[in-house]
């Protein structure tokens, strides 16, 4: 069930009213609902892989309870790897059986011996790489200690399969969704009302900017020969506005959600676009990710302590893994390797922690020097996003040839200019939200928040209607696909 | 809770209502199908692709009839022959009608399918399309049209930048530049596009047999008429290496179906067409009254 569906806006409605008025006696019931209503969504996509996020479940919940009954470090530890071969192995199956098998094939060919690849019929489950991840962090914090294991089945199949953040996050930590599943939730009116006006905002940012820029992306990406390089250019530009609406859209749209039931999930993104280095911007970008890279990777690898071997090792290691994740594909691992260069810099003269605090704290508009820096940022960012939307190494290659042209001189030549024009203004606009609210959890969560009632309903109201009249075409979010 | 359900369904009613009145106003500009999904059912018919679409004008030929007829043409994508189309057709004939008048255009592509198996039913790409999804082709608005099928973002619905306008009659008018540079460049265009079609296309028995069932459907309801609209000389050498022997089926047909079958690529007349393959106004005006007269000879 997709968000933007009119599916989702007839479900949402249903399970709120009967959580709220049906099962609002008892925090069990409440457990189940939210539990049923997290498999019907699934479900509406296929019932049949249900039976993975059960049996992923399942293997976690025992795995924290047998990790409660022992003490012994060889027993826990092989309870660990159990839950890591189940979860890994799924992912590695459903998602990587083919990379690996095409990969292995080739490399043999190169060495000489050649053979046929075996490739299987797959499907992706959607959402599979969010929820594994998530339930492994709960047997991982178990076995560190870091919490005590849950012997309530529903509130911890609840908690993996939550629906808000089900298909595409944000991977939420055990340590912070576990226990709300164990504490009364009290309908507060001021928490109901922040999380539409935050389902609004999502709404808005992926259908009315990711899915209009999609249209032009897909143009570019699919025929660049057809296209001037300006046009390639303002593919990309789009490509990284189309990828921010999408994913933080649907953040949004999540935490929201998860709001309207008594819930606070973790904030995912943070004005990534603002950022003035590729260290800040990997602070504000995929936030759950990197963090639980950063904590079950990054960290027992050694973090940015040892020598500077070490330390370029370890970051390369970890973007690598993390755009392994998003895909099974060499673009991903070169994306990754590419930002894993561009952090190196910084990690190496000790300058990765230099951005802390939201750019232009307590001023209108940015320094001239914070403006560049952001500038250019913004372009190196949507330099390795060609690689991450080209279906193969040999396209993006081509597609960086086509942009270094001389026709990036020549006027875009999209079929739909004025559309593009008009999307260009949507995308202005929408920065301009973006940047008054830089330091809110998201955009408009402060905005107009002294007006008298009326006039924020008549902001709500217009914000409505924008996505209604300039909304594209109802489009599958991207990162479902990873 | 209560202040909360109360202000976010009245929020709820002021969009629906607004969205709801919006699409009160998609009309014959807003895209170059939804209109004839919301005119009521009727009880004469022209069907066909786009040729018919904007080649055949009910208004004249209305003046030989005893009915007022109802284009109900699409495009070769939407509306050749196959169970879609001939569905819709149902959904949009009055079940009354006893005597009405039906005009089938037939072409080689409204026949053929760039399916891989072009007599597979599961492969003809309209059935996806609202041809095949819509429940009704007479309701107004037609939300489930306009929420499913509209191509574009609603504000155009609002905004009338069109190059084009669905009559109340059905009759689709374009409105594109007809100097001889243009007209040129667009002919050029279509002969290359439908040279690169035909590699895919292949003449399809089950459409075929469509046509047929259509036909007899339609002769249980009234008249039927078979019309074949002219096109350039040179798409019309295309449709020729499509299907060679389209002339001599299609007269096989119209024999053994006993109804009129007129083939406009014989006429004599000059005619001006917009890109090689859609008749122009003036053109349309007098192929409308040419089958009008030649219907009420019949």
């Amino acid at each position: 069930m997709l968000f933007n569906s009119i599916d989702f806006a007839i479900f949402l409605p249903i399970v709120f009213l009967l959580y709220w008025f049906g099962a609002n006696k008892n925090l069990k019931f409440q457990n189940l609902l939210l539990l049923v209503a997290s498999y019907v969504f699934y479900a509406w996509w296929d019932w049949r892989f249900l039976s993975l996020i059960v049996f992923s479940s399942a293997v976690d919940y025992f795995v924290g309870i047998g990790l409660s009954k022992t003490e012994k470090h060889q027993k826990r530890k092989a309870l660990l790897m159990l839950s890591a071969l189940v979860n890994l192995g799924f992912l590695g199956f459903f998602k990587y059986f083919n990379f690996f098998s095409e990969s292995f094939a080739e490399a043999f060919t190169l060495l000489g011996y050649s053979f046929e690849a075996s490739r299987l019929n797959i499907i992706l489950p959607v959402g599979i790489s969010f929820y594994t991840f998530q339930t492994m962090s709960y047997s991982i914090d178990v076995y560190r200690r870091k919490m005590e294991p849950t012997k309530d089945a529903i509130a911890f199949f609840s908690f993996v399969s939550f629906f808000p953040q089900l298909v595409a996050g944000p991977i939420e930590r055990a340590t912070n969704l576990l226990p709300q599943f164990f504490k009364k939730r009290n309908f507060e009116y001021s928490l109901a009302m922040d999380g539409l006006r935050q389902i609004l905002w999502g709404l808005f940012k992926k259908m009315v900017i990711a899915d209009n820029c999609a249209q032009f992306v897909n143009l570019a990406f699919s025929n660049p020969q057809d296209y001037t390089a300006s046009s390639l250019v303002i593919g990309v530009v789009f490509f990284a506005f189309q990828i921010y609406g999408d994913f933080s859209g649907y953040s949004d749209i999540a935490i929201g959600t998860a709001r309207l039931f008594g819930f606070n999930l973790m904030k995912n993104f943070s004005y990534p676009y603002f950022s003035r280095d590729i260290a800040e911007f990997w602070r504000r970008w995929h936030i759950s990710l990197s963090t639980w890279f950063r904590d079950y990777v990054y960290i027992p690898l050694g973090g940015s302590r040892g020598s500077d071997w070490l330390k370029v090792r370890n970051i390369f290691i970890i973007f690598i893994v993390s755009g392994f994740w998003h895909g099974a594909n060499w673009t991903f691992i070169f994306w990754g390797a590419l930002n894993a260069l561009y952090f190196l810099p910084l990690l190496l003269l000790k300058r990765n922690r230099q951005h802390i605090e939201v750019v232009a704290k307590d001023s209108f508009l940015p320094s001239v020097t914070d403006f560049f820096k952001i500038l250019f940022t913004f372009t190196i960012t949507c330099f390795a996003w060609i690689f991450f939307r080209a279906n193969s190494l040999s396209s993006a290659f081509e597609y960086i040839s086509l942009l270094f042209s001389q026709s990036i001189f020549e006027a875009p030549n999209f079929l739909a200019l004025n559309k593009m024009y008009v999307l260009s203004l949507l995308i202005v606009g929408f920065l301009m939200f973006e940047w008054k609210g830089r330091d809110a959890n998201y955009a408009i969560e402060n905005f107009g928040k002294s007006w008298p009632k009326p006039l924020k309903y008549v902001f709500y109201y217009s914000l409505a209607m924008l996505i209604f009249f300039f909304g594209g075409k109802e489009q599958a979010f991207i990162y479902f696909q990873f | 809770m209560k202040k909360f359900l109360i202000e976010s369904s009245l929020f709820s009613v002021a969009i629906i209502a607004s969205v709801y009145f919006v699409f009160l106003q998609a009309d014959g500009k807003s895209d170059p199908f939804y209109f004839r999904t919301t005119t009521p059912k009727q009880s004469s018919l022209i069907l066909g692709t786009s040729k018919a679409a904007q080649g055949l004008m009910p208004e004249f030929i209305n003046p030989y009839l005893e009915t007022d007829i109802y284009n109900f043409s699409f495009t070769v994508a939407h509306s050749p022959f196959g169970p879609a189309y001939l569905s819709a057709i149902e959904k949009k004939l009055d079940p009354r009608t006893k005597d009405g008048i039906f005009i089938i255009t037939v072409d080689p592509w409204s026949i053929s399918s760039d399916g891989i198996d072009p007599n597979d039913e599961n492969q003809f790409g309209e059935s996806k399309s609202f041809m095949g999804t819509l429940s009704s082709f007479s309701s107004k608005p037609n939300v489930s049209y306009i929420l499913n099928s509209y191509g574009d973002n609603y504000i155009k619905i609002l905004l009338n930048f069109s190059q084009m306008e669905v009559h109340d009659d059905g009759w689709l008018e374009v409105f594109p530049p007809m100097d001889s540079t243009s007209v040129k460049n667009r002919i050029a265009e279509n002969i290359q596009e439908q040279k690169t079609k035909l590699k895919n296309y292949k003449f399809s028995q089950t459409r075929f047999e469509y046509l047929k069932k259509t036909i007899e459907i339609l002769k249980n309801r009234g008249k039927v008429y078979l019309v074949k609209l002219p096109v350039d000389g040179r798409i019309g050498e295309i449709e020729t290496r499509l299907l060679p022997n389209f002339d001599e089926k299609i007269d096989k047909l119209a024999k053994s179906a006993a109804v009129p079958y007129l083939n406009l690529m014989n006429s004599d007349t000059k005619f001006t067409f917009t890109d090689g393959i859609h008749l122009y106004k003036d053109s349309a005006k007098d192929v409308s009254a040419e089958v009008g007269k030649w219907i009420s000879k019949q």
